[in-house]
């Protein structure tokens, strides 16, 4: 009976596995003649399908429930993450439904692996301690290594899984290591070693907690910080971004990095935020890794040639603005905050993705190519309007214009880093956007200043049209109207935090 | 229709925007559809905005046409507009000049008209919608909003550099208004003290008024005033203006100059100055310096210009810096010269945008030196350069002298220089000023027709000298000839003075300020002449100048409406007054009670109005005698003494006994506080001034 209940509770998690596991078997049982049977309408069907019960079943969530003696918290957090990696997978398997069509490369394994990956990625928003934790980012990280080197003919992709893979197990090694810091501190200050933030979060909290165990939180920041490529630990992203098929580029750069944030918030609420004594220097560190990523990452941006160098560059801002609502959460803990850094990801998740969906219509007609030169984009804002325009749309999100998602969601979060009364940092990175406009403008400029002879072909496919749609709905939707989300977040979050 | 009629701002705010969608609708290479279709919704527009003018009581000193809704509730974020005596002009003159810019399209833009006038309707609807907005947040949203497609007007439409210039448009004034949205959150925050978080302009203005912000409120100031001294732009932040104008289509100049940065101007008094009086206050003089080093900088790198475009692209520096100027007088005088000149700005430059476009179209060259002699050969766009050209310099009788005049007196009177002076004196300033503005003019003018040989002087030539001659003689004439009228005009202009004024530093600031800008006025006069000697008088020196079209009639019917409202404004300006003062006495006034800042010398204001329409000596009322029935007449109008509403016939003074009579009358009850604060603390009355 009550293992029915945990079930239940973690329905979200199953149906998508199971999803994973039936579009596996259609690529197997599909085809008795002819040799593409891995590829169909019906898998991008099941797959979105799944995702999509997932997702109503988080928005029609009530209240805080546990599952597997609190393994698995399904609470603020877990439902908003949780509903913004599945936005990030439903917008980046139909993006992958018209890519891999046009490449003629497998979607069944390709839709499975995405699936799998977002498995993991709700697990690790809805980990209840670090042991869930850790095999959500594993699950999570393994199928996006492969999803990275899925174009096997490539060896910029093989490159770009293989350097990928590696950091990646490096980063986990420490973070487990970190985990086992932390296991034993706690198991020294309160008498029972233990791997859940809840007794986490009564040893960190009278600041008993010897220099040990603080070296294991660092060591776990480090490791989630990995994954959502913050200065230092941001190496990969640029290589690895642009080595990976398109597609995958998108799903690692939103829902990879939106996972993390989550686990990132539940870790610190867990050590940090009940920390007494030590909070200021936890807030100092993060924020100063935020402003180091911002700056890094925008500057870096603005020599980029290659779009999804850039993209990925810009990408690493954005953690860094993100981090920065992490630091005012730190030193300020309100759901308000979280509320805020959910939001954020959330409007990121749509505007990011759409910009790799343009990246992707024009990227796909040289086979070989896996980037796309910022100047092939010349001339498409007078040939192709409407796909141009939706570009424009995304680069002003990223940019922080108002009415896009990309601008509330800077307010929200510079918002709850003024009341939590960092000033400087908010300072700084207002100006680090400033930058950023001038390489996303650059995008602009080239589509529709430079020269009006536009030799690039467009990919003809209803799932990227619709993709894209969803895309810009979603990035000026959610700007103009932030209201409903925000009232959905204050609901799933109330009583979070105790 | 009562929704209509509830929402009126919103149609002109959305409607630009409602036409851009439909216009992506519209198939390419429908040309004259879209054109067509463009100037329909600008008109409409421009009809929606007479019609909100209407409906304008200016005698309403507070926001009016209101709309509020809640748009963020968690954020305490509501869409709220609003229209007051500072906004009511430019947004007239927004919706009045885009249907212009429209019609000065059809030659200039040839690819991609559609894309253009999308940008151009977008652009709209940010401009209009950052005047009427009353909530920061919405405020931001069309602040940021504009700044996209006027990138896009630069950037695709514009000259060889225009990538160059859009990118720098873009970032320098993106990067100070990032601050602002910093300091706009700061402040919201800091006010949420007081109960729930609020982004709505009325709540944080009155809440602000109870907090202390403590040395935040520095930088919160200068946060505000660095995103609005970059849009103006004021003197050191200027370096943009130059590149986008140059770059920019004539379209997107004219709205450029015309409108946007009246949203530079507009903010520091809506935003910077309102929400923090006490720093402002302090940082006045400091506003008024720079002020005055763009309005002598830009005049003196105007003059060197040999490229027509920057040269009126500077000419923009120096005469925002009036606009600045005046509000940072903060005199009544002054801040409403400041605004009407925005109007004026507006009018006049925005057509030596318009006119530089039409030989620009023709020769596609800016340079000065490629022309010479186009009075021959395009007599018309002589004519029609010479009126434009004469009241950007200000020319008495033309637009652009009232609001400079306005706010040269504004900033003498600033802080009661008064007390050193006499009336007369200042009237006799007053008149000498104007005068060596014409008589510079006249000199050019004459050095200009000097320089060609006489049989080579044609008939049209001469027309246009003729012309210029006959109003600047006039101008020059007809004070002194009517000395006796002129100061009794002059005299109630520049109010009669109070002695009690209080110093605070700023007076000996302000007298400075004010000379050094009339030295302003003459060096327009001289860059503005210069480039018309080039231009269009002595030989043509170029071969191809000699078969010039003259005006074509679209573009006759472009330029006309400029000239008829340059004219109108520069000769009857009452409206136009009527409309901002109430609102900017109220504004100085609480300006400068909430600041610390001395009270404004009382009988100062009468004078606009006066200005408005010469007055006859028996109209002419003496301020301290027909003060109570004023009050009367219009309760809690303190000092505003519209002499059209006084009976006609000789005014019978009441004895003193009556003031004390009448402030028990009913009516008088209604006064609000100030009123009568101000009645009874009025200054002692001084009979037989006359």
């Amino acid at each position: 009976m009550n293992m029915l209940q945990d079930l239940g509770t973690i329905a979200p998690l199953w149906i998508v596995a199971i999803a994973a596991a039936v579009v596996l078997l259609l690529t197997v049982t599909g085809g008795k003649s002819g040799p593409a049977p891995n590829t169909g309408t019906h898998l991008v069907m099941v797959s979105l399908a799944a995702l999509a019960a997932a997702a109503w079943l988080l928005v029609g969530h009530d209240g805080t429930k546990t599952a597997f003696s609190g393994a698995i918290v399904v609470d603020g957090v877990g439902v908003l993450f949780g509903l913004t990696v599945i936005a990030g997978a439903f917008i980046a398997i139909m993006l992958a439904a018209a890519y891999l069509t046009e490449h003629g490369l497998s979607q069944g394994e390709y839709f499975a692996l995405v699936l799998l990956s977002t498995v993991g990625m709700m697990m690790l928003a809805m980990a209840g301690d670090l042991l869930t934790l850790f095999i959500g980012l594993e699950t999570m990280s393994l199928a996006v290594y492969i999803l990275a080197g899925y174009r096997r003919s490539n060896r910029k992709s093989q490159e770009a899984a293989f350097k990928y893979f590696v950091f990646g197990a490096f980063a986990s090694a420490f973070a487990l290591f970190g985990m086992a810091l932390i296991y034993g501190e706690v198991g020294r200050v309160s008498g029972s070693p233990s791997l859940a933030f809840a007794a986490i979060g009564k040893a960190y909290g009278p600041g008993e907690v010897a220099a040990i165990g603080w070296i294991g939180v660092a060591l776990v920041f480090g490791g989630l910080a990995f994954k959502i490529a913050a200065v230092p630990f941001h190496m990969w992203a640029p290589d690895v971004y642009e080595g990976a098929p398109t597609p995958s580029t998108g799903f690692m750069a939103v829902g990879v990095k939106a996972a993390a944030f989550a686990g990132l918030c539940r870790f610190v609420a867990a050590t940090m935020v009940s920390a007494e004594g030590r909070t200021e220097t936890a807030v100092l560190s993060i924020e100063i890794i935020a402003i180091i990523t911002m700056v890094v990452g925008n500057l870096l941006a603005v020599r980029q040639t290659q779009i999804k160098r850039m993209l990925a560059y810009s990408s690493v801002a954005h953690a860094g603005y993100v981090l920065l609502g992490v630091a005012a959460f730190v030193a300020n803990p309100k759901p308000e905050t979280i509320q805020a850094v959910s939001y954020y990801l959330f409007g990121y998740t749509a505007m990011t993705l759409g910009a790799f969906g343009v990246v992707l219509a024009f990227e796909c007609q040289d086979d070989r190519r896996l980037d796309l030169p910022i100047s092939r984009l010349s001339g498409i804002g007078h040939r192709y309007s409407a796909t141009a325009l939706a570009l424009v749309v995304f680069m002003l999100a990223l940019a922080g214009i108002p009415p896009t998602a990309g601008f509330f969601g800077k307010l929200a979060v510079f918002s709850a880093a003024v009341d939590a009364g960092r000033i400087t940092a908010v300072i700084i990175a207002v100006l680090a956007s400033a930058v950023g406009a001038f390489y996303y403008l650059r995008i602009i400029v080239v589509m529709y200043m430079r020269g009006s002879d536009c030799q690039e072909k467009k990919v003809n496919s209803s799932w990227l049209a619709a993709g894209l749609w969803a895309c810009a709905g979603l990035t000026i939707g959610v700007g103009l109207l932030p209201e409903s989300y925000l009232v959905f977040a204050k609901r799933v979050l109330t009583g979070w935090l105790g | 229709m009562s929704f209509f009629h509830d929402h009126l701002l919103s149609a002109i705010v959305l409607l630009p925007l409602v036409g851009a969608m439909l216009l992506l609708a519209f198939p390419r290479g429908q040309k004259s559809g879209v054109r067509g279709f463009t100037i329909a919704i600008c008109l409409v527009d421009f009809a929606l905005a007479l019609w909100l003018w209407g409906r304008f009581d200016p005698s309403m000193a507070t926001m009016q046409v209101t709309e509020r809704v809640d748009w963020i509730p968690s954020f305490g974020i509501t869409y709220s507009m609003g229209v007051d005596g500072l906004t009511i002009l430019l947004i007239v003159l927004t919706t009045f000049l885009t249907p212009i810019v429209v019609v000065s399209t059809y030659s200039g833009v040839k690819e991609r008209a559609r894309e253009y006038m999308v940008c151009l309707l977008f652009l709209q609807s940010g401009m209009l919608g950052a005047f009427v907005a009353t909530d920061l947040f919405l405020f931001y949203v069309f602040w940021e909003v504009m700044l996209v497609p006027m990138y896009f007007l630069i950037g695709i439409w514009g000259g060889r550099e225009r990538v160059y210039a859009a990118i720098k448009f873009f970032i320098f004034t993106m990067s100070g208004s990032l601050l602002m949205l910093v300091a706009i959150l700061y402040t919201v925050w800091a006010v949420k003290g007081q109960g729930d978080i609020t982004f709505n302009y009325a709540d944080v203005v009155e809440r602000l008024g109870n907090t202390d912000l403590g040395n935040a409120e520095v930088y919160l100031f200068l946060a505000f005033a660095l995103a609005f001294a970059i849009k103006v732009p004021m003197f050191p932040f200027h370096t943009w203006l130059p590149d986008a104008h140059v770059e920019a289509p004539t379209g997107g100049s004219v709205i450029l100059a015309g409108v946007l940065l009246k949203l530079g101007t507009f903010g520091f008094l809506r935003y910077a100055m309102w929400l923090f009086p006490e720093t402002a206050a302090a940082f006045l003089p400091a506003i008024g310096l720079l002020a005055v080093i763009g309005i002598i900088y830009g005049a003196l790198v105007a003059m060197v210009q040999v490229d027509f475009k920057r040269l009126v692209a500077y000419s923009s520096v120096s005469h925002l810096g009036f606009v600045m100027l005046g509000l940072a007088a903060m005199t009544v005088t002054g801040v409403s010269g400041g605004v009407l000149q925005m109007v004026n700005h507006g009018i006049s430059t925005g057509a030596l945008f318009l006119l530089v476009g039409v030989i620009y179209e023709r020769r596609h060259t800016r340079l000065l030196d490629d022309f010479g002699g186009l009075a021959k050969v395009m007599p018309k766009y002589a004519m029609v350069w010479a009126i434009m050209m004469l009241s950007s310099v200000g020319l008495p009788g033309l637009n652009g002298f009232v609001g400079e005049f306005l706010i040269l007196v504004g900033t003498f009177q600033s802080e009661g220089i008064l007390v050193a002076t006499t009336t007369g004196q200042l009237a006799w300033m007053g008149i000498v000023a104007a005068n060596v503005v014409a008589i510079a003019a006249i000199i050019f003018l004459i050095l200009a027709l000097g320089r060609q040989p006489r049989e080579q002087v044609g008939t049209p030539t001469k027309a246009v000298a003729g012309i210029g001659i006959a109003i600047l003689a006039g101008a020059l004439v007809l004070p002194p000839m009517g000395s006796f009228a002129g100061g009794l005009l002059i005299r109630p202009l520049v109010g009669v003075t109070s002695s009690s004024i209080s110093g605070d530093g700023f007076r000996e600031i302000f007298a400075l300020l004010a000379v050094l800008a009339g030295t302003g006025v003459i060096f327009a006069a001289v860059y503005l002449l210069l480039a018309t000697q080039k231009v269009f008088f002595g030989p043509i020196r170029h071969k191809e100048n000699e078969h010039l079209n003259d005006l074509s009639l679209r573009e006759g019917m472009m330029l006309l409406p400029l000239i008829i409202v340059a004219v109108v404004m520069g000769v009857y300006p009452k409206p136009f007054l009527e409309a901002v003062n109430p609102t900017v006495e109220n504004y100085a006034q609480q300006f400068r009670s909430r600041a610390g800042l001395s009270a404004l010398a009382a009988k100062e204001t009468p004078s606009l109005t006066a200005l408005a329409k010469p007055a006859r000596p028996d109209e002419l009322v003496e301020p301290s005698s027909a003060l109570p029935m004023q009050l009367m007449d219009r309760p809690g109008m303190p000092g505003m003494l519209p002499a059209r509403r006084l009976p006609s016939g000789p005014i019978v003074v009441p004895p003193r006994g009556e003031i004390e009579k009448a402030r028990t009358n009913p009516k008088m009850q209604k006064l609000d506080a100030k009123g009568v604060r101000w009645l009874k603390n009025r200054p002692a009355v001084r009979g037989g001034e006359r």
